[in-house]
């Protein structure tokens, strides 16, 4: 079955889904439809040696919110990718793996279905359960969370935990073909606390934990080693952990501020930085919403990175993710609700630019649409 | 340039005490804060004051990220399942 059929095929189990969701007391559907476009000649990781790592993504997201009782919510989103990468085209026409002059689309298909309840003591329970595939990349994850509140409401702890069962291909340089799928688990747990400060101050703190085991080498990532090109070669585990904090202050009904940061490290030897201003503003009585953001983002490089290689190490990558660098994004969204006699109607439209040192930069836009039942 | 370059000189120069900072930080903000009665939590319910006002839209933001980028977690980024966007 093609790429297209499959979409097809996709598209209507979907509506159909939809349309019997339709017949059924407070339900919520969304769909956000995501384009992203990515111009950059900085990839060193790229076996050709142009660097090029133009991409282009399309990605529409179903979301399905049904309230199954006053305690207990069911949620669902099927997500449907489709996409274009030069990295892919030149491994591809370079190698002719797929025997029909190089890879010029993928897609991936994921789903997810999740459960959340309010316990006799108002604490929530949820679990959660996905799936991934796309033509070197599939994934099995469950997931579970819980989430306390304390001092009336004041002060609520969460935790939650994700097991990853991901397979994923490299690429056999020597055979010019894709290896068969190998193993790559992940665990992750989320620890997240957040506190009302005043009636117009509200502080979130965040913290994940992360272990990473198996393949974690990419298949279109490979190094210049003494003027050839060889495999990119990764440890076979990672510990990886985050620190974040959001603090939210509302000057007036129609106006709020947030500033968010993040720290980063690893045992690879990346760590990173991660600011976050945001204007929010209420417009029109309360149908409309519009935010404006700014993001800046820095990180070390890799142990493991250099731009190229004279002799073999033990591990060896060029990946422009794994080097250092800093990175700028603008960008704003705009949401608009419009209040029918049976529902309502909630519009999207979001656009961020995201420039990069070195030169690399990309571009995304985002279209909304959302109703309820 | 000049600016982010002074920023990221002090944003690495603080990292080694990150984990302290953050613990001391979090244990301060707690333990100081006084109880917001229900009745006066009318502008913290609005959508403006949450933490993440645009989550379905943010999720597209975090994936592209995650993987053009070194670093993930926190802010409800994912660290598996796939990509699509080699």
């Amino acid at each position: 079955m093609g790429v297209t059929e499959k979409l097809i095929k996709y598209s209507l189990v979907t509506l159909t889904i939809f349309s019997h969701l339709l017949s059924l007391a407070k339900v919520k559907v969304k769909s956000v439809v995501s384009y992203f476009d990515q111009d950059s000649d900085q990839g060193k990781q790229v076996i050709d040696e142009s660097g090029d790592e133009s991409t282009t993504v399309i990605e529409p997201v179903f979301f399905i919110d049904w309230e199954v009782s006053e305690k207990t919510d069911f949620h669902s989103k099927i997500v449907i990718d489709s996409w274009s990468a030069a990295s892919d085209t030149a491994l591809d026409a370079n190698t002719g793996a797929s025997g029909n002059g190089g890879i010029t689309n993928q897609a991936r298909l994921a789903g997810e279905v999740g459960l959340t309840h309010e316990l006799k003591n108002k604490n929530k329970l949820g679990a959660k359960l996905g799936y991934s595939g796309e033509y070197d990349y599939k994934s099995l994850y469950i997931g579970g969370s819980y989430e306390a509140s304390f001092a009336q409401d004041n002060f609520s702890l969460s935790a939650d935990l994700m097991y990853f069962k991901d397979q994923t291909k490299d690429f056999d340089l020597l055979t010019n073909s894709p290896t068969a799928f190998e193993n790559k688990d992940t665990i992750s747990l989320g620890l997240n606390a957040s506190q009302i400060l005043t009636p117009k101050d509200i502080i979130q703190f965040s913290s994940s934990f992360i272990t990473q085991s198996g393949l974690l080498s990419g298949i279109a990532s490979t190094v210049n080693l003494g003027g050839s090109r060889v495999n990119e070669v990764l440890p076979d585990s990672r510990f990886r952990y985050a620190l974040g904090t959001t603090w939210v202050h509302g000057f007036s009904e129609t106006l709020a501020f947030s500033l968010a940061y993040r720290y980063y490290g690893d045992d690879w030897g990346i760590s990173s930085h991660t600011i976050t201003p945001m204007i929010r503003l209420s417009l029109l009585e309360d149908k409309a919403y519009l935010e404006f953001s700014y993001r800046y983002y820095t990180q070390s490089e890799s142990k493991y990175f250099q731009d190229s290689f004279t002799s073999q190490e033990e591990f060896m990558t060029s990946h422009s993710r794994y080097e250092d660098f800093s990175a700028s994004q603008l960008g704003s969204q705009f949401q608009y609700t419009i209040e029918g006699s049976k529902r309502d109607y909630i519009f999207g439209l979001g656009a961020y630019y995201y420039m990069r040192s070195g030169g690399s930069k990309s571009m995304i836009g985002q279209v909304s649409f959302g109703t309820n039942f | 340039m000049k600016v982010w370059a002074i920023i990221n000189k002090i944003l690495y120069l603080g990292e080694k005490y990150m984990k302290g900072i953050f613990v001391i930080f979090l244990l301060g903000v707690i333990s100081s804060c006084a109880n917001v009665a229900q009745i006066d939590r009318g502008l913290l319910s609005s959508k403006i004051m949450q933490v993440d006002p645009t989550p379905e839209e943010r999720a597209f933001l975090h994936e592209t990220h995650a993987y053009r980028e070194g670093s993930v977690g926190v802010s409800g980024q994912s660290v598996g399942g796939g990509c699509g966007c080699n």
